[in-house]
């Protein structure tokens, strides 16, 4: 049965385990200015330009279709065999002529150029206060930087402009690239949202069935508790458990798994009291066989379609959840997830600062898991109940 | 032989004790078909339950029931679950839903032969087609489902569960009552048939007097969890002694056309 949600799960994992090592960003590690927007956006502002000149490749020449860019930066060393005679030269919009830097006659040529040293920008005619980015870029123009005169050695001198934009998703506040966050965060969420929904199906499926079908005071003892249970609003709880225990990944997900599991057990029982009193279960004991025998190879595989259910239910709700505890603060900084990203995109102002890839990654990836998970639980309940599939068919 | 001696069962319920069974006497012998005639809620049920040992705990069960000669109303529960299928099998209104409906019924029967009787698995798988090809079912209804039969090919298939251990007795609880006519023919004439091939006994629950006059060598007729009367079916049918019996061959023979005698 082809079904778009199992393919999409495949490649969801498959982004999840392969994603972080194929992109060989450090999520961690802040790679562009704060809020810099993804490249494909429009807008004045140009890229980070981030290139290098080495004895190999001397020139280094890009059409510049953005306004200036804050700042540039140019650093390095060049060494030479014999006494040079060399220098830095850039030719700007217009093909004006602006030497950088010149050798002196060592043969180590240190080069630490700075575009908001004022020095610098009176060597290229700016005032103090101004921008000496304005004079080497223009839009719509090539900016063209050679090394001339005596051919260097070995060396290498960097050029950087701190860019405007980064990546297919832009940065976060700290200048960090969404996109291996975003990846990060899959694997988190998938942790979370499977682990959490399987502690609490099997703890609703163990109290729900042996509840139904011993019945009598064991049973009403054990709904009782569950009423508490479910009479108690889970978010302060989470919030107080989790400053009892501390914020880690699998606190979150024991938490997460001990207070969700009412509901299944609650579906779960009414089922085994109905299945109880069936026909099937008393040709069963009639023919001799044991309360677990029974419990466990017919009535459990009679509640699968409901455990299913509540399954693919739960893992989106898990995946809120741990996204709403993380949206308040309460999951460990160190570990990225979806609901960490939003977070932060609300704490450090990406609402205000009109930083939409910071938000809708994380908001629609959690969508789409969750409709996902929803169709697959769909389709898994027609695989565990012979009943639909046949019915179906026909 | 089964002997049921003085057994009364009785029903205790938050509001009030209910008696579903007075003082309940009769045999139940090999290679013979006893049947119990009576009105709905006359305590037919509750004797077969008490029998098997399934009564639910609100009820309680005294005198005697026994089992070639020793006492299985007061033996132990693991006691009783080991005479359960395969010294008593029970045959329940199949109709409905008296199977497991998310495994095939081929696999139903091997699996009770697997987990009753320790059969290995090849071996199991081809006793239950035989047992489905006894109860008049070909192997192809092995692999199916219990939602692709029909009415009686379901209690066929109950029927083949039941005697899937052989056992000496069947207690059958109105194995006909939500069939068809022609099914509950079939069905009866399969149970009486088997109890000569193999020399079973058959306890036959029924409402139906007719259909338990066609089959039987006795009938027990229970009223108000009493046993009335009790003798050979021809005898019950011309020439009933209890009201009750008379009315209930009355009624039979008016719903047969044959009016008033």
């Amino acid at each position: 049965m082809p079904r778009w949600s199992f393919a999409a799960f495949f490649i969801i994992v498959a982004a999840a385990i392969a994603g972080p090592s194929l992109l060989q960003t450090d999520p961690f590690e802040s790679v562009a200015r704060p809020f810099a927007p993804p490249v494909w956006t429009g807008g004045e502002e140009g890229p980070a330009l981030a290139v290098s000149l080495s004895p190999s490749k001397t020139l280094f020449e890009k059409k510049w279709n953005w306004s200036p860019p804050e700042n540039i930066s140019i650093r390095g060393t060049l060494s030479f065999e014999e006494d040079p005679s060399a220098s830095l030269v850039w030719t700007g919009p217009g093909g004006e002529r602006f030497v950088l830097a010149v050798s002196g006659d060592t043969r180590e040529w240190l080069i630490d150029i700075d575009a908001r040293d004022v020095s610098f920008k009176a060597s290229l005619g700016v005032p103090p206060f101004g921008n000496a980015t304005s004079v080497l870029f223009r839009n719509h123009e090539n900016i063209r930087v050679e090394i001339e005169g005596t051919t260097p050695s070995a060396g290498k001198i960097e050029i950087r402009t701190p860019g405007g934009k980064w990546g297919l998703m832009g940065t976060d506040q700290r200048g960090r690239d969404v996109l291996s966050l975003f990846t990060e965060g899959i694997r988190i969420s998938l942790i979370v949202g499977l682990a959490a929904t399987l502690i609490s199906s099997a703890l609703g499926l163990l109290v729900g069935l042996s509840s139904g079908y011993l019945g009598g005071k064991i049973d009403s003892f054990i709904m009782r508790g569950v009423d508490v249970l479910l009479s108690i609003p889970v978010l302060p709880i989470l919030m107080v458990i989790v400053g009892i225990w501390g914020k880690g990944l699998w606190q979150l997900i024991l938490i997460l798994g001990l207070f969700s599991w009412m509901g299944t057990a609650r579906t779960v029982r009414s089922l085994a009291l109905t299945l109880r009193e069936s026909c099937y279960v008393e040709n069963l004991r009639s023919i001799g066989a044991s309360p677990w025998y029974i419990l466990w190879r017919h009535l459990v595989p009679e509640a699968l379609p409901v455990l299913l259910a509540a399954v693919t239910l739960g893992v989106p709700g898990a995946i809120l959840a741990e996204a709403g505890l993380s949206f308040l603060g309460l999951s460990d900084p160190r570990i990225i997830s979806w609901g960490r990203m939003l977070h932060e995109a609300h704490g450090f102002g990406a609402f205000t600062a009109g930083a939409w890839w910071l938000i809708l990654p994380p908001g629609i990836g959690i969508s789409v898991i969750c409709l996902v998970f929803l169709d697959m639980g769909r389709a898994l309940e027609e695989i565990a109940d012979p009943r639909l599939v046949k019915g179906n068919r026909k | 032989m089964i002997c049921i001696r003085d057994l009364s069962v009785t029903y205790d319920t938050n509001a009030r004790k209910v008696r579903a069974v007075r003082e309940a006497s009769i045999d139940i012998h090999h290679s013979a078909v006893t049947a119990i005639v009576g009105e709905s809620g006359g305590g037919k049920s509750s004797l077969i339950y008490s029998i098997l040992g399934l009564l639910p705990p609100e009820a309680t069960a005294t005198g005697k029931i026994l089992f070639e000669g020793s006492d299985i109303l007061s033996a132990p529960e693991a006691t009783r679950r080991d005479f359960r299928g395969i010294k008593v099998a029970l045959v329940t209104q199949g109709a409905m839903n008296s199977l497991t409906p998310v495994i095939s019924v081929g696999e139903q029967i091997a699996e009770t032969l697997r987990t009753r009787l320790g059969t290995r698995r090849r071996e199991a798988a081809v006793k239950a087609s035989e047992l489905l090809e006894m109860v008049g079912l070909g192997p192809s209804f092995a692999v199916r489902f219990p939602h692709e039969l029909s009415g009686g090919e379901k209690q066929r298939v109950v029927i083949a569960l039941a005697i899937s251990c052989s056992p000496v007795f069947l207690l059958a609880d109105e194995p006909t009552s939500a069939l068809d006519v022609i099914t509950q023919a079939e069905i009866i004439t399969l149970l009486g048939g088997m109890v000569r091939e193999t020399g079973m006994g058959l306890l036959l629950v029924t409402h139906d007097l007719p259909l338990a006059s066609s089959v039987s060598d006795s009938i027990s007729v229970m009223h108000q969890g009493k046993i009335v009367e009790s003798g050979p079916a021809e005898k019950i049918m011309t020439s009933p002694l209890h009201p009750h019996t008379r009315d209930l061959v009355f009624a039979a023979n008016l719903a047969t056309g044959r009016g008033f005698q």
